[in-house]
């Protein structure tokens, strides 16, 4: 079983992370306010991505989401330049929702045994699946800061 | 012999490397500029930061702060920097924010941090001893550099990107 620290931190941080998107309707989570260039529904879709791109895709493992998720959501994209086939905001919230769930049976089932080593640049390297959760944990962090940030363009409030 | 650190530790420093290349290179003035419609500064955040580790490492092990009692009333919860009567010295908060990690790691090698109070952080959570406090800060720095590249985006600066 991977590092029981991080996987307490990764739950603690998701279930803060939920309590900024429970309260959201679809217009609310696909709404890109003035002078921002995503909005919070791209963010939980990167997030979904990523996690599943770090740990299952770094593994050989396959990525329990749909592929043609992974370009719409990669760093630099942008609902702008979605078309009409882009999945639902539900969808994509159900999905994230259901993640820590998935992540946390196959961190007990082992499956992540395969872990490819990954650079980060400034000398730093991921060198294991609970290395990798590590950053998962911050990322999500980043992307919940732009969701709160992007929360309070759209006015919601805290 | 030396405790061996923990990956708390290991991610922590990942934390910083990433936060520290949105903000290396900042002059004084975009440190401290609050955008429209904002009431932070990345000054504000790298303070709340600095106040928020040093809270949960040392204060909460039975330890003396590190770091100034005053920047407490300038960073901590529940301040913002449009109530600052004057600004900090960026430079001053700064070196306490690069110094801190290495003078963490230093005295958890060495022992220290053995006592730890129970911190409730969420209804349903709570930090029990140093490592998981500093996984928890992880968390809590990402959430910091989320903001720090919103306000970047507000003042037109260039960002490295989450």
């Amino acid at each position: 079983m991977a590092s029981d620290v991080m996987v307490k931190t990764f739950l603690a941080g998701r279930g803060y992370f939920g309590s900024h998107l429970a309260d959201l309707s679809d217009e609310q989570l696909t709404t890109v306010p003035e002078g921002a260039h995503n909005n919070i529904m791209w963010n939980v879709g990167h997030i979904l991505m990523s996690n599943y791109g770090m740990l299952h895709g770094a593994s050989s493992v396959d990525v329990p989401a749909p592929a043609e998720w992974g370009p719409l959501f990669k760093g630099g994209s942008s609902p702008s330049d979605w078309g009409d086939d882009a999945p639902s905001a539900s969808e994509i919230m159900d999905a994230f929702n259901a993640q820590s769930d998935v992540i946390i049976a196959d961190l007990k089932a082992d499956k992540f045994g395969d872990f490819k080593p990954m650079d980060l640049g400034g000398g730093l390297q991921l060198n294991s699946v609970d290395e990798a959760l590590g950053f998962v944990v911050i990322h999500e962090g980043v992307h919940h800061g732009n969701v709160i940030s992007l929360r309070n363009l759209l006015g919601v409030g805290k | 012999m030396a405790k061996t650190l923990p990956l708390a530790f290991k991610t922590f420093r990942i934390t910083r490397f990433h936060l520290m290349r949105e903000v290396d290179g900042l002059s004084h003035e975009q440190l401290l500029t609050i955008p429209e419609g904002r009431e932070d500064n990345i000054l504000w955040n790298i303070g709340h930061l600095l106040c928020s580790i040093s809270r949960l490492t040392y204060v909460f092990s039975g330890y003396d702060l590190p770091i100034p009692e005053r920047y407490f009333g300038l960073f901590g919860k529940n301040t913002n920097a449009l109530d600052w009567e004057s600004n900090p010295d960026p430079d001053e908060v700064l070196t306490y924010f690069t110094e801190l990690p290495d003078k963490i790691e230093k005295d958890f090698a060495a022992g220290d941090f053995t006592e730890y109070k129970t911190l409730q952080i969420v209804p349903e959570d709570d930090i029990q001893n140093v490592e998981e406090a500093i996984a928890f800060h992880c968390f809590h720095e990402g959430l910091h550099i989320g903001k720090i590249l919103t306000l970047k985006e507000a003042m037109g600066l260039p960002v490295k990107g989450g």
